[in-house]
């Protein structure tokens, strides 16, 4: 900053016409975008949401596109609020230095300085933008991705740091205490949280509106008002930035940053209408009609003499449903195996993630009749369900789940029974779906430190269709998993029939499978 | 000979020239955060209010950032009364301020929340959790600067706080310390936070001693005047 008005003050005599503004404010926005940039609380959060994003790479085998875009905005958030830190710091930079009386004497007006503070957020949003694009890009590389990615997410990120910088600008103009900047961040902090835990149309109010879906959608089924959010987000930045130039101002040539600030506040209030319509009935109609009777808008593929059906942006997981499918008939012995000809893909279109539990109460019943209808009109008769999440091990372990108790029981669980999953049946069920793959077995162990007295599968997820295996049979599927693969599916492929028939307890089954059954449990329902 | 604490007469003109200008921004901020969904009669679930209650605790923690702000510093150095003494005044005189506005916030916290999820809302485990981050606030407020008498105060204090925060925010899951309410490693991680409240007070205590020797014949190197207020 010092540079600047150092090479300035000698180069414009008073008399002789000045080098023009554009170039000062350039000069200016050069030095202080590179502070901006180089501002501790800025790089911190840079490094934070690079790591993050790094660290998220691990382990993710299926990307949902659609939510790895949101995610970005998180990455975003982070720098966002250094951003805020950072711009309101260099904007009340002269309140502290004692150097706002020093500058009514030079050339160059306030409300350049406050241009080229403006400008010096650009930087930053583009540095983000790269950032972005690069997260994103990594993961649409990857062959098992899946989802649709949606420009207006993929830009929100860099724009609410564009907004955070502004806003810190904005505030530095307004305030010279300190304890403001770091309190806007915790009140848009408080916003964002708001917003993702409401249901209100108001929620679009806040810079970052995260996850709506708790499962992943089709793309025509999303209606997330994406766009209309950017342009709200890009609005709210442009009447900030406006309101920064029309503060403090000394009013000799209008009131034009105040106007323009008005105008885009308006503007952007009234782009919460179409973010509040958003899904729209057509949207809603063809949720409905996916919910329902999905099979119209699948694609279906056969492999290994299963009908596999998905949703045509997922297509991308069917390979890894057959891989599962075979894993978990691998130790069923032939005629058991053919139970299962078709596996259909369900999603509950109505599912926000509101914060809710695995399981919680609110999942929508089972439209089981006319699952049905439509299972037979496509030719698919007796499908197996299989959500639209993949990845995360909990999925894989509700397909695995599902899958298991077809063949076992020749069922499709679809409600939340009263009572839990008893005897040999549920072991086998739940080994079933546990050994499968590694997958598969960090869900269980996942599910069984999340669930009270037992183990909880949703193998219909989304919808209220629950298996509930009390703790003492999840006991006994632990000490299976800790025997040698090969022997125990060798003694399951044996003992098969005794141990899929109802009337074999817990304890004749563990007993066949040459492992400790452990102690009734007293408070359980299973005897 | 060292000199007997005033402790009688430090509170009175410790609490005039306390910061409270920050300090009450923040608390007032923070109540408010907590009162919309409560006027809103939202009727949230334990993890939300918990996830409500953080940002709750940040903010009033960024006001206890600013806490050890003193314009003063450097005349208040040469004063027999030792530094840990001023500090332990200026950080328990905030204490009542605090418990009543924590008081409050849980209050309100008890309105935002449905009624049937009232008594699983963890308002002790949450209260460590507030206090730790309100002593990792004070002692970062403590770290030095600016020769004897200076500390680094709310501007350098309240952006570590955030950025230790969102630090935390982004702890793997295994490592996280802003853990949810049904979670299993619950016990463990708030283990953690009274460690952690337990570590920031004596950090500050540390930090809190005073630079030279109070015993020192010899006389400290002079300083400009100014140099611990100037940033």
């Amino acid at each position: 900053m010092t540079t600047v008005l150092g090479e300035r003050a000698p180069a414009s005599p008073p008399n002789a016409r000045p080098s023009g503004p554009v170039t000062a404010i350039l000069a200016l926005a050069k030095v202080e975008g590179g502070r901006l940039l180089r501002h501790p609380a800025v790089l911190v959060a840079f490094a934070l949401s690079v790591s993050w994003a790094v660290y998220g790479l691990r382990g993710t085998g299926h990307p949902v596109l659609q939510h790895t875009v949101r995610d970005t905005q998180l990455g975003m958030l982070a720098v966002a609020a250094g951003a805020i830190l950072a711009a309101h710091l260099a904007a009340s930079r002269p309140y502290r230095d004692g150097t706002d009386e020093l500058f009514d004497v030079l050339l160059m007006p306030a409300w350049q300085r406050t241009v080229a503070l403006l400008a010096a957020t650009v930087p930053l949003a583009l540095v983000s933008a790269v950032l972005v694009a690069a997260h994103v890009a990594v993961y649409a590389g990857r062959s098992a991705a899946v989802g649709v990615i949606d420009v207006g997410d993929v830009l929100t990120g860099p724009v609410v740091v564009l907004f955070g910088a502004v806003a810190g600008v904005l505030l530095g103009r307004c305030t010279r205490a300190v304890v403001a900047g770091p309190l806007l961040l915790v009140g848009l902090a408080a916003l964002t949280l708001y917003a993702s835990f409401s249901n209100s149309p108001l929620r679009w109010l806040a810079p970052v509106v995260l996850r709506d879906e708790q499962y992943p959608l089709p793309g025509d089924l999303i209606g997330r008002p994406a766009g209309w959010h950017l342009l709200y987000l890009i609005l709210l930045t442009a009447a900030l930035a406006a309101g920064a130039l029309a503060v403090r101002r000394t009013g000799r040539d209008g009131v034009r940053p105040a106007l323009v600030a008005g105008v885009a506040m308006v503007g952007a209030l009234a782009l919460l209408i179409p973010q509040a319509a958003a899904p729209g009935e057509r949207v809603e109609q063809r949720r409905q009609e996916a919910m329902e009777r999905p099979a119209a808008s699948q694609e279906c593929r056969s492999l290994d003499a299963v009908t596999y059906c998905a949703f045509p942006d997922f297509t991308g997981l069917v390979p890894g449903w057959a891989e599962l499918l075979e894993a978990v008939r691998e130790p069923v012995p032939g005629p058991a195996r053919s139970q299962i000809t078709a596996v259909r893909q369900r999603v509950n279109t109505n599912a926000t993630d509101l914060g809710g539990l695995i399981g919680s109460a609110g999942a929508d019943p089972v439209p089981a009749e006319s699952w049905k209808a439509d299972d037979t009109r496509a030719g698919t008769p007796d499908t197996v369900p299989v959500g639209t999440g993949w990845g995360d091990g909990q999925a894989e372990l509700d397909f695995a789940a599902a899958v298991a108790y077809r063949i076992v029981t020749g069922g499709q669980v679809t409600a939340a029974p009263p009572e839990p999953l008893c005897g040999g049946r549920a072991v086998v069920i739940l080994w079933l779906a546990a050994q499968a793959t590694a997958q598969t077995r960090d869900g269980f162990d996942y599910r069984l430190a999340h669930s009270t007295g037992g183990l909880l599968s949703t193998p219909v997820p989304g919808f209220d269709a629950q298996m509930f295996v009390e703790y003492r049979e999840t006991s006994v599927v632990r000490e299976l998993l800790a025997q040698p693969v090969a022997a125990t599916r060798q003694r399951v492929t044996q003992a098969w029939t005794q141990l899929i028939d109802p009337g074999t307890t817990t304890e004749q089954a563990a007993r066949t499978l040459g492992v400790p059954a452990g102690r009734a449990d007293e408070q359980g329902q299973c005897r | 000979m060292r000199a007997r604490i005033p402790w009688r007469a430090m509170p009175g003109p410790t609490a005039r020239a306390l910061p409270w200008g920050p300090l009450t921004a923040c608390l007032v901020a923070g109540l408010l955060i907590m009162m919309v969904p409560a006027a809103a009669t939202a009727g949230l679930g334990v993890d939300n209010i918990v996830n409500l209650a953080r940002i709750v605790m940040l903010a009033g923690a960024l006001g206890v950032a600013f806490l050890l702000d003193d314009p003063a510093a450097s005349t208040t150095a040469v004063l027999p009364v030792p530094r840990l003494a001023r500090i332990a005044v200026r950080g328990l005189l905030a204490v009542p301020v605090l418990a009543g506005w924590w008081a409050l916030t849980l209050a309100a916290a008890h309105l935002a929340v449905a009624a049937e999820v009232r008594p699983a809302v963890p308002a002790l485990t949450l209260t460590v959790e507030a206090a730790a981050l309100v002593c990792v606030a004070f002692a970062l407020a403590g770290i030095r600067r600016g020769g004897a008498a200076g500390t680094v105060g709310g501007i350098v204090a309240a952006p570590l706080t955030l950025v230790l925060v969102l630090l935390l925010q982004f702890l793997p899951d295994g490592w996280s310390l802003f853990v949810g309410a049904g979670d299993p490693r619950w016990r463990e991680a708030h283990v953690i936070w009274s460690v952690l409240a337990g570590s920031a007070l004596l950090a500050s205590g540390l930090l809190a001693h005073e630079p030279t020797s109070r015993r020192a014949t010899t006389r400290p190197a002079p300083q400009p005047v100014g140099a611990g207020v100037r940033r």
